[in-house]
């Protein structure tokens, strides 16, 4: 994967600008509330349009305002895997998983349904409705939702903020082992120190709008511990405490 | 014993006829102004929503006096028409016209609200699925919002049943062309001895409307189970 963004997007007092360029399959995004992270996200998904810059996913231009180029976000090929699921409540379960994959031409089909429902242990719910699904069923089948439609990127914003403690640590291994199965590139935002260290190789840090830095999951901690006290050490000790 | 003569059998089927054409006509109009109004960032939604809503705080007469101009031989839409040799005013379209204008707003208030209750990131969710918008109109926006297109629908319809004072400046009250139950109840009272023949067609307009409601409710229980 080859991800290169330089981008800025004004709201009032507060500024979005981020510049990276990442080739890293597992990269995360972190940040405390409020960074810019989902701004950030909306943006490469092409849910909110950048004020200038450029977006590009392995070669092809997904926006580039000075050339008019903004690709609708069905044009993208970027899945979103929402903090709160978001399945859509009037269909079943087999509907939500299969609704993007039924939009996609049959020959970029290229995961098999069956291996996916049985990865993430969701054969059982198939004719469920979504609102009689648990917090952590909702995000799995989210997942297989997103994944079905065969993205070149996943975005994962928060995916696992919305669950208690328990049920983040039963689903962090069904999302490792979708994401070594498949060889899905993705995004992986959260303010989590410890779910970055899990799920990341490499880190994107956001702090106020803008892209601090870009290091390895590994150099995480220590480079925040060295910040003399200021943005994410608090938290940090919050995360070595739970 | 409520006693109905031919004229009033007429009378309840244009009723019918006026409020189900009326509401079918003013439907896709109706979605797609609440759409703009609840789901776009269009310039002068404040303008277009109080151009909608006029006809909701206007004297109903006001507003068929407004369409008498506007569709009569001399009005510019009327005068456009006339020469495709079509006519509006004392015709049953002309109730038709009449009942779609008075009920808009009723309709459009109703979808808008609904649809301004949808969580966005259903849409958005759709949209990074694949589905292009009007793929996702149909397949989230609408059913996510079916609840709310009844109700509108549902208040349109007796609203039309009821309509009166902009029909009878448009359309006329002419029996058995565009007497509907509201008009012919009005020329019985102002007839000597019509007053029992006006009680019927009151118990039968109680009835109309009150069915309307119950079926509407109907429709939106079986919706909300889904």
């Amino acid at each position: 994967m080859l991800m290169e963004v330089d981008v800025e997007k004004n709201f009032g007092d507060f500024q979005c600008r981020a510049a990276f360029s990442l080739r890293t399959e597992k990269c995360g995004v972190f940040g405390p509330s409020g960074s810019g992270k989902s701004t950030l996200m909306h943006m490469l998904a092409g849910l909110l349009e950048p004020d200038r810059g450029v977006i590009k996913l392995n070669g092809v231009t997904l926006f580039d305002r000075q050339a008019g180029i903004n690709l609708p976000p069905e044009a993208r090929r970027i899945g979103v895997v929402f903090q709160h699921a978001h399945l859509f409540p009037h269909m079943s379960v087999k509907k939500n998983l299969l609704y993007g994959m039924n939009r996609i031409p049959t020959v970029e089909r290229s995961i098999n349904p069956e291996q996916l429902i049985n990865i993430l242990q969701v054969e059982h719910l198939l004719d469920r409705r979504v609102s009689k699904l648990s917090g952590g069923e909702r995000q799995r089948v989210a997942l297989g939702r997103t994944i079905l439609a065969c993205p070149h990127l996943i975005l994962l914003d928060e995916p696992l903020s919305g669950l208690d403690g328990t049920l983040k640590y039963q689903i962090i291994p069904h999302l490792r082992r979708v994401f070594a199965e498949f060889s899905i590139p993705m995004l992986f935002i959260s303010h989590s120190l410890q779910e970055m260290r899990m799920m990341t190789d490499e880190v994107l840090i956001m702090e106020h709008g803008l892209i601090e830095k870009q290091i390895p999951t590994d150099e995480l901690a220590p480079t925040r511990m060295d910040n003399g006290g200021r943005g994410y050490t608090n938290q940090l000790n919050l995360e070595a405490i739970f | 014993m409520p006693y109905l003569t031919p004229d009033d059998l007429l009378a309840i089927r244009l009723s019918l006829q006026v409020a189900v054409t009326a509401t079918i006509i003013a439907l896709p109009a109706g979605f797609s102004v609440a759409y703009l109004l609840a789901l776009t960032n269009i310039r002068g939604k404040a303008v277009l929503e109080g151009i909608i809503n006029l006809p909701l705080v206007l004297p109903p007469v006001v507003t068929g006096y407004l369409l008498l101009l506007l569709f009569g031989r001399n009005g510019w839409l009327g005068h456009l028409l006339a020469l495709f040799d079509i006519r509006i005013i004392f015709t049953l379209g002309g109730a038709v016209i009449a009942s779609s204008i008075v009920g808009f707003p009723l309709l459009v208030r109703s979808i808008r609200i609904g649809m301004e209750g949808i969580d966005k990131q259903y849409i958005q969710a759709s949209r990074t699925l694949g589905a292009k918008w009007w793929d996702t109109l149909f397949t989230i926006t609408i059913p996510l919002c079916s609840r709310a297109i009844l109700s509108g629908m549902t208040l349109m319809f007796a609203r039309s049943l009821g309509e009166f004072g902009a029909t009878i400046v448009l359309a006329g009250n002419i029996p058995g062309v565009t007497q509907t139950i509201p008009l012919a109840i009005y020329q019985y009272t102002s007839t000597p001895g019509g007053d029992r023949m006006a009680l019927s067609l009151c118990l039968v307009s109680i009835l109309l409307s009150f069915m309307v409601l119950l079926i509407g409710e109907a429709g939106n229980r079986t919706l909300s189970r889904r």
